[in-house]
């Protein structure tokens, strides 16, 4: 059922994108039209995810016991994949808001205190001291334009 | 031949101007740290450069970005040897006899035969794009779209076949590629397409949210479940000029590698990681001690090195020549070419002599400097090594999500970038590869153009997909690469880890 999962998937997308593709238009093959392409990848994927969900069919149990690093549904492995997507997300959703030297602490400040569980006053320190490392390099030194913030900086 | 010393002296004069030697030593630097350090792979780094370098001059933005590319395969053997830990996964075979002769006191001689090993193979595979890359692209010029289909179809296949792992996972993987590079605007009639009404996905999918994402946060993710507990080799490095007798048994295999390397790489999907493969084969095959091998003999370590070093010069011919990327990290040197406003291919040579002369040169420069780098400052990479992974993995998610933000200063992009993160990691976990996906997403566009052109110019007829020799001979070697698999069945294929794969 799990290596049966991302084939089901794949096929589920196929299905989806390859019914946008044919409202966009298919055209002949004189004169193909924007959907063209994209509907005939989706064939092709619908039918390589029907090929692959057949052939994990047949495997037998013991084929589809995950290895150790096949394994992700661990409760401690999941819980620290979606903080790491969490954190992130929420530097790009803060970055316009915050600016970029705030964004970067409170960044850096999650990843080491809440995902790494450092000590507080360590986290904190080694967040500000990376965030104005960050920001003398990319902002000063790289010239790299970033949204200003609420603050200003 | 007279005009060829006038072109190099011309490369010369543009890669040794100081920008552009910076730039050099830049890219071998950082491509020798990332190489060094498992964790972060010459992909994902050269994707987080790309916005920072949108800036530089575009022989300089691609000088350093080339840099990171061989300067990787340089920095990787040094954790092989000491660590025995590949820091890429081009150096996966390095760790057979480097660590085997680091134990037995003899790490300094299989770090210098790396480095010299690297450096001679490196400099040939540099003569060889020199050499033939003009002959090629004059050739390639007479290339119209129908062979172009072609020639991008066997390459597709080739990446297919060699991507490592299962042939209809890495299909299900390139299809998905393709389906992520329709989105946006039609490349024939300016239609949006998959773009749900929103202008972020109309101008289509980020190259650097896709490959940031999918290869650098989904290499974090996968190395924070890692244990941090690393033997690192312990002992002082010595004898770092190797003797007569390592140079007499490592000379035949350096040369042999770079053969090897050099015409494996310009395959599509064969990228750094089967040639060291094929190297270490060969040299055990043709030993007169093949017991040995995996017990810390020279020839080991010498052939693979050399052989993933002029892979990546040997890489670089289909993209100077044709246009098209025959492994992950040199599309991102694509993309680097494109952001710059310049079409890699056979008009390359012609219409952007500097860049292409430039660069070219610069590899021979490169090759000098990570000499230098490596040898001397040995000491200075292995101690990099002490560097515990927990303060480096917020660093390279916040270099992940800058890359991510800089090339269009859009939010929107950052979430991209997770997303495809998320993507990058199930697919790792699940086996499926991510070469494949990015290949197809960079060459998808250029593939869908040339089709459509195709068709419209042929009337419908798809005899004009046959009609030149060169694309009938492409659709034989794809026929022969789909239908050979079944011939085989039941019989043991070599496995070769992923591009992606530590």
């Amino acid at each position: 059922m799990r290596k049966f999962a991302p084939p089901a998937a794949l096929l589920a997308v196929s299905i989806l994108m390859g019914w946008f593709a044919h409202r966009l238009g298919l055209g002949s093959i004189t004169r193909p039209e924007p959907g063209f392409f994209p509907f005939w990848i989706c064939a092709g994927l619908a039918a390589t995810s029907v090929y692959l969900m057949t052939r994990h069919l047949r495997q037998s149990p013991e084929d589809e016991a995950p290895t150790e690093s096949e394994s992700v549904f661990t409760l401690d492995r999941f819980r620290r994949v979606l903080s790491v997507m969490a954190g992130t997300a929420l530097f790009g959703l803060l970055l316009e808001f915050s600016g970029f030297l705030a964004t970067t602490f409170i960044f850096m400040a999650f990843c080491w205190l809440v995902i790494d569980r450092q000590p507080l006053f360590r986290g904190l320190l080694i967040s500000a001291v990376a965030s104005a490392a960050a920001f003398v390099l990319f902002v000063k030194l790289l010239n790299v334009h970033f949204p200003r913030g609420l603050l200003g900086f | 031949m007279g005009d060829l010393f006038a072109n190099l002296y011309f490369g010369f004069s543009v890669s040794l101007a100081p920008y552009n030697l910076l730039a050099c030593f830049m890219g071998v630097f950082v491509g020798t740290a990332i190489g060094v350090l498992p964790g972060l792979g010459p992909v994902a780094t050269m994707s987080l450069l790309l916005p920072i370098t949108i800036k530089m001059e575009p022989t300089a933005a691609i000088i350093i970005m080339a840099g990171v590319f061989y300067g990787a395969m340089y920095g990787g053997s040094t954790t092989s040897i000491l660590l025995n830990l590949p820091g890429e996964a081009s150096s996966v075979v390095t760790t057979l006899d480097g660590y085997q002769m680091a134990r037995q006191g003899r790490a300094g001689p299989a770090l210098a035969i790396c480095a010299w090993g690297s450096f001679i193979a490196g400099t040939l595979g540099v003569l060889g794009i020199t050499l033939m890359a003009p002959a090629l692209a004059e050739m390639a010029v007479k290339i119209g779209p129908p062979e172009l289909v072609a020639l991008l179809c066997l390459s597709f296949l080739l990446v297919i076949q060699f991507s490592g792992g299962s042939r209809p996972r890495a299909a299900a993987s390139a299809l998905l590629g393709f389906l992520l590079s329709t989105v946006g605007l039609d490349p024939v009639e300016s239609t949006p397409r998959y773009d749900f009404g929103t202008f972020t996905l109309m101008d289509g999918v980020g190259f650097a949210p896709l490959v940031i994402g999918l290869f650098g946060i989904s290499e974090v993710l996968i190395n924070l479940e890692k244990s941090e507990k690393m033997e690192v080799f312990k002992g002082r490095i010595k004898g770092l000029w190797p003797t007569r007798q390592d140079w007499r048994d490592s000379a035949p295999a350096i040369g042999r590698g770079s053969i090897v390397g050099f015409f494996m790489g310009i395959l599509p999907g064969m990228g750094t990681i089967v040639p060291p493969f094929l190297s270490y084969s060969l040299e055990r095959r043709i030993s007169k001690r093949p017991e040995k091998f995996g017990t810390g003999v020279i020839e080991g370590v010498a052939g693979p090195e050399a052989a993933n070093n002029s892979a990546t010069a040997g890489s670089m011919i289909p993209l100077l020549t044709l246009g098209i990327a025959p492994s992950a990290a040199v599309a991102v040197l694509t993309a680097a070419f494109l952001t710059h406003g310049v079409q890699p291919g056979p008009l390359l040579i012609t219409e952007h002599p500097a860049i292409f002369w430039g660069v070219v040169t610069s590899m021979y420069t490169g090759n000098a400097l990570l000499l230098l780098l490596n040898l001397p400052l040995v000491g200075m990479w292995a101690r990099l090594l002490t560097v515990p992974y927990r303060y480096l993995w917020p660093l390279i998610l916040l270099f992940c999500g800058i890359g991510a933000y800089s090339v269009s200063n859009n939010p929107v992009d950052v979430l991209l970038m997770a997303v495809f993160g998320l993507l990058g990691y199930m697919m790792r976990k699940m086996n499926y590869p991510g070469a494949p996906l990015v290949l197809a997403f960079v060459l998808g566009r250029l593939f869908e153009e040339k089709v459509r052109q195709s068709l419209v110019i042929s009337r419908g007829s798809y005899e004009t997909f046959i009609a030149h020799p060169l694309a009938l001979l492409a659709w034989i070697a794809s026929a022969i690469l789909l239908l050979y698999p079944f011939f085989l069945r039941g019989k043991r294929t070599p496995h070769f880890p992923a591009e992606e794969e530590e």
